[in-house]
């Protein structure tokens, strides 16, 4: 089956076939107007010649005055065909003779006109003067038909048809094949092109026909599908190496266009929400991961992101709950972000299924609370537990005062009753059990205000701690007249405390330094504040006897003493009370200490702020 | 009747206690017309002419009611609770004994309409002179 031409070979062979076409034309032109001009010269000069010819017979006819002889010259014409009519006229100008002898003498001129040949509507006619000796003896006319002329040139003109479509045959002929050398690498290349566009195969080659032009196109356009099957190929490798990242992410990763119209899912997306990648594609975001109720939040977010280009979702980690295909929902973490990729905006989700994690995170809850229960449990039963020992040593101190009272009563009434028949030893042995008895009466009220600390409710007020310190500091005075004491009272910040235990604190330290600078000749007792933080640190300094810090655990302890009885006597509670009574206001109690050079015991507060 | 006016009525389950009370009263010659009853049903019988004391003059009152709150059967609260609701009984000044100051009691016995209170201390000297000057203090300067 012939193929039709493509147009590109009907172009050639039009140029080929147009300016072929041309060159005839132009050829025949040429050629037809030199033979229109030679002939009319050849026709003109024939006919002057047959004129000269003639006239030169006709000089005796004309000179002997003789018609029939010039007749007979001029019959001699009539081997001219194209000879019309021809005359001549005697010297006067008068018609003398004529050709053919039957024409009318209308059909010549009356008189001869002015010498030579010309053209004269469809003829040529001449007139020659008829010459002898210098002599003219008259005048020649002789006009010639030109149809012959015209015959000639319709002649002519058919044979320049005949070789224009001659040519042209010719022409499409050869152009035909010759075309080819141009167009066949040409249309090699368009087939190529079509192949590489239609299949996607940018392995196939044009096949180079020729060294010229059209071969270095070839060569060029085969480097280039070089250029393009290779990066194709890194291309698809790079393509395969992301896709096998993004379908190997334990994340889900979706993209979607600035229509919400999903382009990207990966394979982490396709387990999690029941949907295939090819079925996925296309779809609705909204309408495919999102429940209903969260579809027109979803949209109008979208919609002002795209108006006003913020967007309250970027770059951050959301929880919400997502659909899966079979209608169930789910918590998932989302983070989402923007991608602009020649200057197409896409937003990429990454998608974290976090059921798993709300479980665990609703099951420490419960857990917490449940632990919560049991610590609110378990502190209810020690509160119990803890009412009951106060109460408990609250009888027992209470209790064990009544024989104790007996005791020293009795034994009082016995020493006071009869003294007189007591001997110095009977006396020191009644003295010990006094003393003795004093000493348990004091362990037990110690103890008892010990026990009691924990159950008073304290009830805070701003107080002047100077104030409170100063009047201690007093009474402290007042019941040492005879020892040399120095007190250093700074000013205290104003203290939000219960003034009735915060007082038994200062009592206690300041009764404690008094205590223990007993052997000093002169005591020296500092008490002061500082701010260290969101806390209030007051202190009481004394040039005392000190203790050793390697016993500073047993120092709050209850009943725990570093001192023995015989040095200085105490029952071992009261910085056990300061340091519970400290604690129950949200403080801390130190202290710091030398042997025989000082101490120095710290409590700290919480700042008062007015 | 031969009874002798009742100046101070002791009430206190403790003998060792009441015994010394008496004796420390009796050192600042206060306890001339002593009554120590050893608990609180016995003080209301006394008071108000029940019991083994039906018959007895119940308007020979005493001056003034040491009071001890911790006793067996009735308590000293209940005790003060009776003797501030008897109308013959409630403006005898009542004073409690206690063995401690933080004694919860004191509180509730103030409410109830106790006068005064004290701790009964440990040391003898010190507990004779309290309540040597509380009996004096009631008889002899707060003569009603």
């Amino acid at each position: 089956m012939k193929e039709k031409e493509s147009p590109i070979q009907r172009k050639l062979i039009n140029v080929i076939m147009i300016s072929c076409g041309a060159v005839t034309l132009l050829t025949c032109i040429a050629f037809f107007a030199y033979e229109f001009i030679t002939f009319r010269q050849t026709t003109l000069r024939q006919l002057s010649t047959l004129g000269e010819i003639i006239s030169a017979n006709s000089t005796a006819a004309i000179a002997f005055n003789d018609p029939a002889d010039a007749n007979e010259v001029l019959s001699a014409l009539k081997a001219e065909k194209q000879i019309e009519a021809a005359c001549l006229y005697d010297k006067s100008g008068v018609l003398f003779s004529k050709y053919p002898p039957d024409l009318p003498d209308t059909a010549f001129p009356s008189t001869p006109e002015n010498v030579g040949y010309r053209f004269e509507k469809s003829n040529v006619i001449g007139f020659q003067p008829v010459i002898q000796a210098n002599q003219r003896l008259g005048t020649l006319y002789i006009r010639s038909n030109i149809q012959a002329l015209y015959d000639r040139f319709e002649f002519y003109s058919l044979i320049v048809l005949l070789i224009i479509a001659g040519a042209f045959i010719i022409t499409y002929i050869l152009s035909k094949g010759l075309q080819q050398r141009v167009s066949k690498p040409i249309l090699a290349l368009v087939e190529t092109a079509k192949i590489i566009s239609s299949q996607q195969d940018y392995s196939v080659r044009a096949k180079k026909v020729s060294d010229d032009e059209l071969g270095l196109l070839t060569d060029a356009f085969n480097q280039m599908l070089t250029r393009i099957e290779k990066q194709t190929v890194d291309l698809s490798e790079s393509e395969e190496r992301l896709r096998a990242v993004l379908d190997s992410s334990i994340t889900a990763v979706i993209v979607m266009d600035v229509h919400g119209v999903i382009i990207d899912w990966n394979e982490r997306a396709e387990k999690m929400f029941g949907w295939k990648r090819h079925e996925a594609l296309n779809r609705d975001l909204a309408d495919t991961i999102i429940p209903h109720n969260l579809r027109e939040a979803h949209r109008s977010g979208l919609k002002h992101f795209l108006a006003t280009g913020r967007g309250s979702v970027f770059n951050r980690l959301i929880e919400i709950v997502a659909l899966h295909r079979n209608g169930s929902e789910f918590s998932i973490e989302l983070a989402v972000s923007r991608l602009k990729t020649n200057d197409v905006v896409t937003f990429c989700g990454f998608i974290t299924d976090i059921t798993e994690r709300k479980r665990a995170e609703e099951e420490i809850k419960l857990f917490s609370q449940k632990l919560e229960q049991m610590v609110a449990d378990r502190t209810k039963e020690l509160e119990l537990v803890n009412k009951e020992l106060e109460s408990f040593s609250y009888s027992v101190s209470h209790d064990l005062r009544a024989p104790l009272r007996a005791i020293h009563g009795y034994v009082n009434i016995f020493a006071e009753e009869y003294a007189n028949k007591f001997d110095d030893e009977a006396k020191r042995l009644t003295n010990i059990i006094m003393s003795n008895t004093q000493k348990m009466g004091r362990l037990i009220d110690d103890l008892l205000a010990f026990s009691q600390l924990g159950r008073k409710e304290l009830v805070k007020t701003q107080t002047s701690m100077t104030q409170m310190v100063k009047s201690i500091c007093e009474e402290q005075k007042r019941s040492e007249t005879d020892r040399s004491i120095e007190f250093t009272i700074h000013e205290l910040p104003f203290a939000f405390v219960d003034t009735v235990t915060i007082r038994q604190v200062w009592v206690n330290l300041i009764s404690n330094a008094v205590k223990y600078t007993r052997h000093k000749p002169h005591a020296t007792i500092e008490i002061g504040a500082n701010e260290e933080g969101d806390y209030q640190v007051y202190y009481v300094r004394d040039n005392g006897a000190g203790f050793d810090m390697l016993y500073y655990d047993k120092l709050f302890g209850v009943f725990q003493r570093l001192h023995s009885q015989k040095e200085f006597e105490g029952t071992g509670v009261g910085l056990a009370i300061v340091q519970r009574i400290v604690l129950r206001h949200g403080g801390k109690v130190w202290a710091e200490a030398e042997p025989n050079v000082g101490a120095t015991f710290y409590f700290s507060l919480q700042q008062y702020v007015e | 009747m031969n009874e002798k006016e009742v100046e101070i009525l002791i009430v206190e389950d403790n003998p060792d206690d009441a015994e010394l009370a008496i004796r420390a009263l009796k050192k600042s010659h206060l306890a001339n017309n002593v009554i120590h009853l050893i608990d609180g049903a016995e003080a209301i019988d006394f008071l108000l002419g029940l019991g083994k004391y039906e018959g007895r003059d119940i308007n020979n009152i005493p001056k003034v009611i040491l009071l001890d709150l911790k006793m067996p059967k009735v308590n000293g609260l209940e005790v003060l609770m009776r003797i501030k609701s008897e109308s013959h009984t409630k403006s005898i000044p009542v004073v409690i004994l206690t063995s401690s100051a933080e004694d919860p009691d004191i509180k509730r016995s103030y409410e109830l309409g106790a006068n005064s209170y004290i701790v009964k201390p440990v040391e003898f000297n010190n507990f004779a002179k309290i309540i040597s000057d509380l009996g004096m203090y009631w008889l002899v300067i707060n003569k009603i």
